[in-house]
């Protein structure tokens, strides 16, 4: 033996090693099914399971991760059966590190649906999504470090566009949109990417591909959420008057913008429930508007568009916080118990 | 230029190819004929000569695997005493590259 085919043999074992520890192959369907699942669930659950639909705080929450942990559970038997057919076919085996993956990325998903169970009765839902993203970048970064570099790459930009959106307070409905580009095109894009030859060999191809991905993610996420705020020109141009829409003998089925200016009376009828207390007769509360508000209104109920003097179009889902901030309780000899409980209706600008 | 050595090699483990498998194996877990045959470029014939030698030596176990359709299919994974043969070949390629590895610090 000599010096030479010694040093060729140590560098055979180690080229065979990396290729062994890299092995670990994501088929392209699994990224799309995936993705498409991700986007779908996140675009549609909240509007399913909305306060309109199930009142009920618990058994909204309870019903909607339910929901989701069972459409998780179906999409992955349906992914793990088509992957099971394909390596078949290739007559390829799953590597014990593969299987050990797969077990990360069940536990990732599992802990987003708790914590989406968990927001729902101690707040924070402003960060799902991010954390969505994060926790997805994770796995993905994981999965990159057994098997094609892109997948590490893409894993890091999501983590990266989970923390940023947090870090900079983007407004809820921009993060939405960015969650749902990401998982709906981000990831068949990266299907596409980790079987492209060149993408997965040079680090500048990918640090372009990273860039025209994320790009690809957050513009069209931010002109969705532009075009989502605003109604269309029509009805903006033919708004009427609160008087006049009351002049109207039905509500009209078209959707149609209403201007209610500062003055307008509305009663709030307040529902308190909880059997501490008991309301003996139901009287609302008069608020008048302080600034005119424009509404969009459809068959008698607003869509959720509405527009405060010289802002911009907003959504009641996103933009819209009633927040209690503080409830004083007291019990004085002369006045006997009394609560004092202030609110504040608070806007994003 | 090369020095002639003699150190105590494995003769089985001591061939390109079969060194190769051993390696992907012990990174990878198991693999397939096929799996096999895509990562060292190489013929059937060959890649199964090299199979059975190192099958025949112990280092490697097979198992048939039941797939739902096709042919079933046979996965190799290394045997303990493969894993013990091929650190101890290691162990002795260090021994044969050390004197340079000491030289060149000197």
């Amino acid at each position: 033996m000599t010096v030479s085919s010694a040093s060729q043999q140590i560098e055979a074992i180690h080229e065979m090693m990396s290729t062994g520890h890299k092995s670990v192959r994501i088929e392209s369907h699994t990224l799309v099914i995936w993705g498409v699942t991700a986007a779908v669930l996140i675009l549609f659950v909240d509007d399913i399971f909305s306060h309109q639909n199930i009142s009920d705080p618990v058994a909204r929450a309870l019903s909607m991760n339910l929901f989701i942990a069972s459409i998780l559970t179906l999409v992955g038997i349906i992914e793990s059966r088509m992957t099971r057919s394909k390596r078949d076919a290739r007559d390829e085996s799953l590597s014990f590190v593969q299987m050990q993956l797969s077990k990360v990325w069940w536990l990732i998903l599992g802990l987003i649906v708790i914590i989406n169970l968990a927001m729902q009765f101690f707040g924070g839902g402003y960060m799902l999504y991010s954390l969505t993203m994060a926790l997805m970048g994770m796995a993905l970064y994981i999965q990159g470090l057994f098997s094609r570099q892109m997948l590490a790459w893409a894993g890091v930009g999501m983590i990266l566009l989970g923390l940023v959106t947090l870090a900079t307070k983007l407004p809820l409905q921009l993060i939405e949109w960015i969650a749902v580009f990401c998982f709906g095109i981000g990831w068949p894009l990266l299907a596409w990417a980790i079987n492209h030859q060149k993408i997965n060999k040079s680090m500048i191809q990918r640090l372009i591909f990273t860039l025209i991905w994320l790009a690809v993610i957050i513009i069209p996420a931010y002109a969705v959420t532009l075009l989502a705020s605003e109604p269309d020109y029509e009805l903006v141009k033919n708004t009427i008057s609160l008087n006049d829409y009351k002049k109207l003998q039905k509500s009209p089925e078209k959707k149609q913008i209403i201007s209610l200016p500062a003055g307008t009376v509305i009663p709030v009828n307040l529902n308190i429930g909880g059997g501490l207390v008991n309301v003996s007769k139901q009287m609302p509360l008069i608020l008048t508007l302080a600034t005119e508000i424009k509404i969009e209104v459809q068959n008698g109920s607003p869509t959720g568009r509405f527009k405060l003097k010289n802002t911009d179009w907003k959504i009641f889902k996103y933009d819209f916080r009633l927040r209690i901030t503080r409830f004083l309780s007291s019990l004085k000899p002369k006045q006997g118990p009394g609560i004092t409980v202030d609110t504040r209706i608070v806007t994003k600008d | 230029m090369d020095i002639p050595l003699l150190p105590d090699l494995d003769n089985v483990l001591h061939q390109p190819v079969r060194t190769r498998i051993i390696a992907y194996l012990t990174a990878r877990g198991t693999a397939t004929f096929k799996e096999l045959k895509e990562e060292l470029n190489i013929t059937d014939g060959n890649l199964d000569a090299h199979l059975k030698k190192l099958l025949a030596k112990s280092y490697l176990q097979s198992e048939k695997q039941t797939v739902k359709k096709g042919r079933p299919q046979t996965l190799y994974k290394l045997t303990s005493e493969g894993a013990e043969a091929f650190a101890e070949y290691i162990e002795t390629l260090k021994r044969v590259l050390s004197p340079i590895f000491k030289s060149d610090k000197d």
